[in-house]
Parts: structure tokens; sequence; C-alpha cells
């Protein structure tokens, strides 16, 4: 089936957050097929995700756990050397979610966080105080 | 709190297999260091240098080597077009401009580019000073040569033995990939695998759609389809080579003539069988006359089919003819000489016969007068001057003269 992502992209471009997550699963989506450059797709499809995780009104957590799940494919997707700032981000949201008590039954975040490589690990604490100093601002 | 009371924990259950190997790290290594996160948070008490964690993963950490403008390098990421955007040059190119504290020209204006400084502070003690070598190309590569497969063996290592196709090696290229790295504590599930399976159950708490299961999903069904693509290729190739391979056998294995004798080439041992030798023509000759082998007339007879008429045979019957040729001759020669010597007795014989018969004159004397025979015998010189002038005389020893 042929998709046409110019269809949602102006009302994406205006703040549409419905907009921008039809983009986002549109480049997951996108994914199935074999002839698709996969870590492009995603950087782009990354793109709208954040924007609507970050939408002032719209974003829900479903948003924010959208990003997480499309992190996990870029960095599957991506070289090892850009695995550990794209899983930063990640656990970085993730950490934001359950500072907010989402969190998934049976998954202790700080077990998981505990055994991260370090570089995970600095990684998302950069990116962490990058979105709080984000919000801030 | 997605989707209900915030102190309720999410009704999901999706990972089992990540909590079996979560608890299987806590029976195993011991108590986890708890409270890195004492406000359920990500702080700065969680970085290694201060409390390194306890995890059995010994991957060292990245360490880019420094460009030239003191910065640490990154691989460049690739930009290519998404799901239908055109590929935007600069734009999006991430995740490597986040690591560098100088935006790099080609991720301005992304996002990436806007997070400069986010990764991991570089150690100047450990950088590395310099681009790590490269490793070169294969041999054939920079030359435009055709690529080669993992693992096989260059003909030109092996120049005595047939090349052989590597059928493990082409198995490998032509299966998925599996990840690399031993994963969350040694288990292989990489740490995308837990984000990304823990996004989707936050996701779907939350009412939406994660698609890290779903795309993962996809893949591995398309991984079956390929592993199975792979496996009926390798199975035609497997087919076809031992069907071709048979059928060089079966002509390789076609009995032959060398000689006077009949080989027979075994592709599986690849020695050659003699199957017939016929013996040679002075044998068969020596056999057919009915001498037995190794005796003198044997010996003789296989001599006289080699040597032809220069055998021992021949040349006895030509000495022996030639005995007889000289044998008459000689008796030839003998009774030669007899008639000779018989015809001279008998020339001898019939001159003594000859001269003792009278002849014609001696019976009929001739009374004078006559030519030749009226010359008078004078005895004394007297009767010879006696005789007129002119008259023939015969002197009494008988020679004739003229007075």
């Amino acid at each position: 089936m042929t998709v046409n992502p110019y269809r949602n992209l102006a009302a994406a471009a205006g703040g549409d957050v419905g907009a921008q997550r039809a983009l986002a699963q549109m480049s997951v989506d996108a994914l199935c097929n074999p002839d698709v450059d996969r870590e492009a797709t995603l950087r782009e499809g990354l793109v709208f995700a954040r924007m609507a995780a970050a939408h002032p009104t719209g974003a829900t957590d479903g948003d924010a756990a959208r990003v997480i799940s499309m992190l996990a494919l870029h960095a599957r997707y991506s070289p090892d050397s850009e695995q550990s700032i794209i899983l930063g981000e990640a656990f970085a949201r993730y950490s934001a979610l359950v500072a907010r008590g989402v969190e998934v039954e049976g998954v202790d975040f700080d077990d998981l966080i505990a055994h991260a490589p370090p570089e995970i690990v600095t990684c998302a604490l950069n990116v962490q105080d990058a979105m709080r100093e984000g919000l801030e601002a | 709190m997605i989707g209900g009371n915030a102190n309720e924990p999410v009704q999901q259950s999706i990972l089992p297999g990540l909590l079996q190997i979560l608890r299987a790290a806590q029976s195993n290594g011991g108590p986890i260091p708890r409270g890195l996160l004492g406000n359920r948070g990500l702080v700065a008490s969680s970085l290694p240098s201060e409390q390194p964690p306890q995890s059995d993963d010994t991957t060292p950490p990245v360490q880019y080597p420094v460009g030239a403008d003191g910065m640490p390098m990154q691989p460049a990421s690739v930009k290519r077009g998404g799901f239908g955007f055109p590929a935007l040059d600069g734009a999006l190119t991430g995740y490597g401009a986040m690591n560098a504290a100088p935006p790099r020209p080609q991720s301005g204006g992304s996002l990436a580019s806007v997070m400069n400084g986010l990764g991991p502070a570089p150690n100047p003690q450990t950088a590395p000073q310099q681009l790590p070598t490269q490793t070169p190309p294969p041999m054939g590569a920079e030359r435009g040569g055709l690529p080669q497969l993992p693992g096989s063996v260059p003909a030109l290592a092996r120049p005595n033995a047939a090349p052989a196709f590597d059928y493990d090696a082409a198995m490998a290229a032509l299966l998925p990939k599996k990840p690399k790295g031993k994963g969350i504590f040694g288990s292989g599930v990489q740490w995308y695998d837990a984000l990304g399976l823990v996004g989707d159950a936050l996701a779907a708490a939350g009412g939406g759609q994660g698609g890290y299961g779903n795309t993962m999903l996809a893949r591995r069904m398309e991984d079956d389809k390929r592993r199975f693509e792979a496996m009926r290729s390798l199975t035609e190739w497997r087919h076809s080579d031992a069907a071709r391979q048979q059928q060089a056998d079966l002509q390789a294995n076609q009995p032959f003539t060398l000689g006077r004798s009949r080989y027979q080439f075994e592709p599986t041992t690849g020695r050659v069988a003699t199957l017939q030798t016929a013996p040679p023509d002075f044998e068969t000759y020596a056999a057919s006359q009915g001498f037995e082998p190794g005796t003198p007339e044997y010996n003789q007879a296989a001599q006289d089919y080699i040597l032809r008429g220069n055998g021992p045979t021949a040349v006895g019957l030509d000495a022996s003819l030639d005995d007889h040729r000289t044998g008459n001759r000689v008796r030839l020669e003998g009774v030669r000489a007899g008639n000779r010597s018989a015809l001279e007795g008998q020339r001898q014989a019939g001159r003594a016969s000859l001269r003792s018969m009278p002849t014609y004159r001696d019976l009929h004397p001739s009374a004078g007068g006559g030519r030749g025979g009226s010359i008078p015998t004078v005895s004394t010189p007297q009767e010879a001057m006696a005789l007129p002038p002119g008259t023939k005389f015969r002197t009494p020893d008988g020679r004739v003269k003229i007075r």
C-alpha cells in the first residue's frame, strides 16, 4: 500500500498532534517493507514522534512511549557506535515516565539502569539534563 | 501513570523473558545496588565513574578519536531518504553530533545538532590521539574485483587443490545477520530489545502503539522467509553440483585404451585401475607355436617375430641355403673339371692317333715333276752341284734348297 506522508505534513507542521502521530506511525509501518531504508525512515519518523511527545497540550505518555519504542528500533538498525546515544535518550525518556509513576509491571527501572552500560547511562544523564533545560526555557 | 491511577503500575506483563533475566541476575549476581536513582530518575550518581554498576558486561566504554579541532570524532551518519521525504542534506543526521561540542557542518539544522554536548564527555587521557588504523579492504575490492565471500579461501592459496565452493560461507552470507554482543547479562537479549518492549508496553497502556514488537515480528517473518529462500537456493546449488559431479564422474569413468592395456579412472579415489593388459604379439606368436615360455624355442620364436628376416631361424635358413648352393657349386666345378680333363685326354689321344695314321701323300707319293713332290733329295754336295741350276733339292736333313 502506498502511503503519502505529505497529506499529514501541513497539519503536523501546524501543530496537529494527530498528524504528527500518524507520520511517526507511518515510519514504523514502513519498516515492514524490506526495500525501505530503515535507519533513515526511523530518523525522520522520530522527528514527528518527538514533536508529538513534546506537544504542549496534546502529548500523552503513550507518545513518549512511542518514542522509546522507535528509539529502540533505531538503535537496532544503527551502527554500534551510535547505539549508546540512541539508547541513552530512550533511557532518559523512560526515566521521565518512571518519575511520573508510569511503569511496567515486573520491570524495575532501577535494576535496569544499574546494569546498563556506563556509556548509555552517561548519555541518558546528558539527554535528561537537556530535556529539563528545554522544558524550563 | 498511563491511563489510570498513578499509584497503580501498568497491568501489562509482556516481558516474561526480561523478568526472568533480571531475576536470574539478582539471584546469581548477589544484591543489585539499589538507590543509584534514588529519586526514581536519572541522577548524576548513576555515572559509572562514581559507582560502577555490577554488570558482567565487559564492553569498554566508547572512546572516539580526537579530530584536528580537538573534539571527538564519530562516524558520520548516513544521509538517506526516509519513508517518502527526499533526503535532506545536513538534516537529521543525528546522534553522532550529540557527542561533539561544536556543531559539525553536516549536522547543522537537525535536532541532533541542537542537542550538542549531550553525549559522554571525552576523556583526554584515554581518548586516542589519532584515527584508528583502518583495515585495508580485501584484495580485489579496490581494483573493482568481485567481493569475496566471508570464509572462502582464495584459489591462489591452494594452487594444487581444486577450488571448492564454500557452502558454509555462502549460507552465512545469505542468512540474516544476528545481533552482535552478549546483550543484557550475557543472555543475548540486547538493550534495544528490552527498551523496545518496555516502550511497547507503555504505549499500549496509554492506548497507543509502540511498534517495536510488531516490527520485530515482521522482521522475524522476513528473516524466516529469507532463511527459507537461502536454504532452498543452497539445496538447489548442492543438487546441481551433485548432478554435474555425477555426470563428470560417469564421463571420467569410461574405460579407455592406452597402448595394449585397457584402463578405467575411478573419480572417487582418483586412481586408475587396469582392466586388461593384452600380451605382446611376439608372445602370442611364440605361444601359438606351442612353445612354453622361457624355453629356448620360445625365446627363439619371440626373436623370430621381432627380428623378422634377421631372426635366428631366418638367418639359419639363409646359412643352410648358402651351404647347399656352395655344395652345388663345388660339385658342379668337379664335374666341369672332369669334363675338361676327359676332353683334353680325348684330344691328346686323337692327335696321337692322327700322327700315327699314314697320310694320302704317304700312301700316294708323287712321281716327281709335280709341285712339291718332285724335289730330289741329294746325299752329298757333289750331287747337288750336279743338278741343273734353279732346281729345288732336299738335303739329307730335310731342308729344301735351290741350286
